[in-house]
């Protein structure tokens, strides 16, 4: 048993409810006295539970379960207004399409400065790390500069596509950029490169998937970036 | 109710001779197996039975610690788990085996004590998981983690009466997790300050 199988097939929270086989129960209790830090996981996840249970006993997971209450027709109205509004406004104010793409295969690909391909700021292994709810904190670079990612999915495909999304305070996810027909390296490693200046700081969700027509398509890893303000941002301390 | 939780064979009776060190304290539990104690305490019914039990975990892993059947102090943290983990295994089997034991739900909702189990968790906790689960974008994705984590439905079970992908369902419990590691650290949660504090009762 290894971390792959444990995140994939739920491990934690099968074990806490006595759904594992004999055969994998040995496994994984003898994997987490090895990682102390999948101790960690399942305490935390026996609390998940048991405030769960809590709050079913009180009446007021009921209530949490319940869906939104549907909003009136005129909302929706004003909403569509607002959002054509802005469609017309954005198209007004744009005098030419973004040619150059936020997340690419190759660094020429991004934005050019001045005629110039942008200066690589940094390069980040991204992979699966335990114990940290992130999985690579990243310096966003000044303009001009990029931020090489090599990220090492957990699964097998001849193509990946790289998916990137910020992750807003309540966790929903926006889709930012996307980049497919990648190969991997020799290696394994898949290589990606972000125009960093125009992401802002805060977490991101990157996912790697297999490219469409691969066998590979319903396979993901997923990682947590944490892009941090530019080193030299004076403006950091106060975000 | 002790009756079905005794020592294991060649273990001593918690707190007896020198297996139960003072470090060993309900507030050392509370501090650092308390979603384990609440889980426990939720399943048996009853606080003391579920404080026990990880009594005796922790008392037979300082023990086996001493008898180097533990080989690497880092291990500690989850060989109290397992033990604790194989004495509930054992407590319910034997219940099962008992049925003149078993009494039905409303009997156990009667009991002293029956409805103060979530003690153990202070309200905290109970609030974070509110928000987690507030936090989830749509009812269906709440129900998923509901019966994932609450009812513990089967992964195929869940996605079969729901009609959702096997993607989207580990898509919804990989979230839960993501806010359940963060709910963790920011309160402060480490298992290596309950490292140190059992290798002090170890030294």
């Amino acid at each position: 048993m290894d971390r792959r199988y444990i995140d994939d097939n739920h491990v934690v929270a099968r074990y806490l409810a006595d759904r594992l086989t004999d055969e994998e129960r040995e496994a994984f209790e003898a994997y987490y006295l090895e990682h102390p830090e999948v101790v960690q996981e399942l305490e935390a996840a026996s609390r998940f539970k048991a405030g769960l249970m809590s709050l079913r006993d009180s009446g007021e997971l009921t209530t949490l379960l319940q869906p939104e209450p549907r909003r009136p027709v005129w909302q929706y109205v004003a909403a569509a207004a607002a959002v054509a509004a802005v469609v017309v406004g954005t198209l007004l104010l744009v005098r030419a399409p973004e040619t150059h793409p936020l997340l690419a295969a190759s660094v020429d690909a991004l934005h050019q400065t001045n005629g110039a391909t942008p200066v690589i700021a940094s390069a980040h292994a991204i992979l699966r790390t335990r114990g940290s709810s992130v999985d690579a904190e990243i310096p966003l670079p000044p303009a001009g500069k990029a931020i090489e990612l090599r990220v090492l999915p957990e699964f097998t495909a001849t193509r990946y596509r790289v998916r990137l999304f910020r992750m807003s305070a309540d966790d929903s996810l926006q889709s930012v950029a996307e980049v497919g027909g990648l190969e991997p390296a020799p290696d394994t490693f898949v290589e990606v490169f972000v125009d960093g200046a125009r992401l802002r700081p805060g977490q991101y969700r990157l996912a790697i998937v297999g490219d469409p027509d691969t066998d590979a398509r319903d396979k993901e890893s997923a990682f947590i970036l944490r892009m941090l303000p530019p080193l030299n941002d004076p403006s950091a301390k106060s975000r | 109710m002790r009756l079905f939780f005794g020592p294991g064979k060649g273990q001593k009776e918690p707190g007896q001779g020198s297996v139960r060190e003072d470090a060993i304290s309900d507030q050392f539990i509370a501090e650092h197996y308390t979603g384990l104690q609440a889980l426990l305490q939720r399943r048996i019914g009853d606080a003391a039975i579920a404080a026990e039990m990880l009594n005796e975990a922790i008392a037979t892993a300082i023990v086996h610690m001493r008898q180097g059947r533990v080989a690497q102090p880092e291990r500690l943290a989850g060989y109290v788990f397992r033990v604790a983990m194989n004495l509930y295994r054992n407590y319910r089997r034997e219940f099962d085996n008992r049925a003149e034991l078993r009494a039905g739900g409303d009997a156990v909702q009667q009991l002293p004590g029956a409805n103060n189990v979530e003690d153990a968790l202070d309200t905290g906790v109970v609030q974070a998981v509110r928000a987690i689960v507030a936090s989830l974008p749509t009812a269906r994705d709440r129900e998923i983690v509901k019966r994932f984590y609450l009812d513990e439905e089967d992964k195929e079970q869940i996605c079969r009466s729901l009609g959702l992908g096997a993607l989207h369902f580990d898509k919804v419990i990989f979230r839960a997790r993501q806010r359940l590691r963060a709910l963790l650290e920011a309160r402060g949660f480490r298992k290596s300050d309950l490292l140190g504090v059992l290798l002090v009762g170890v030294a």
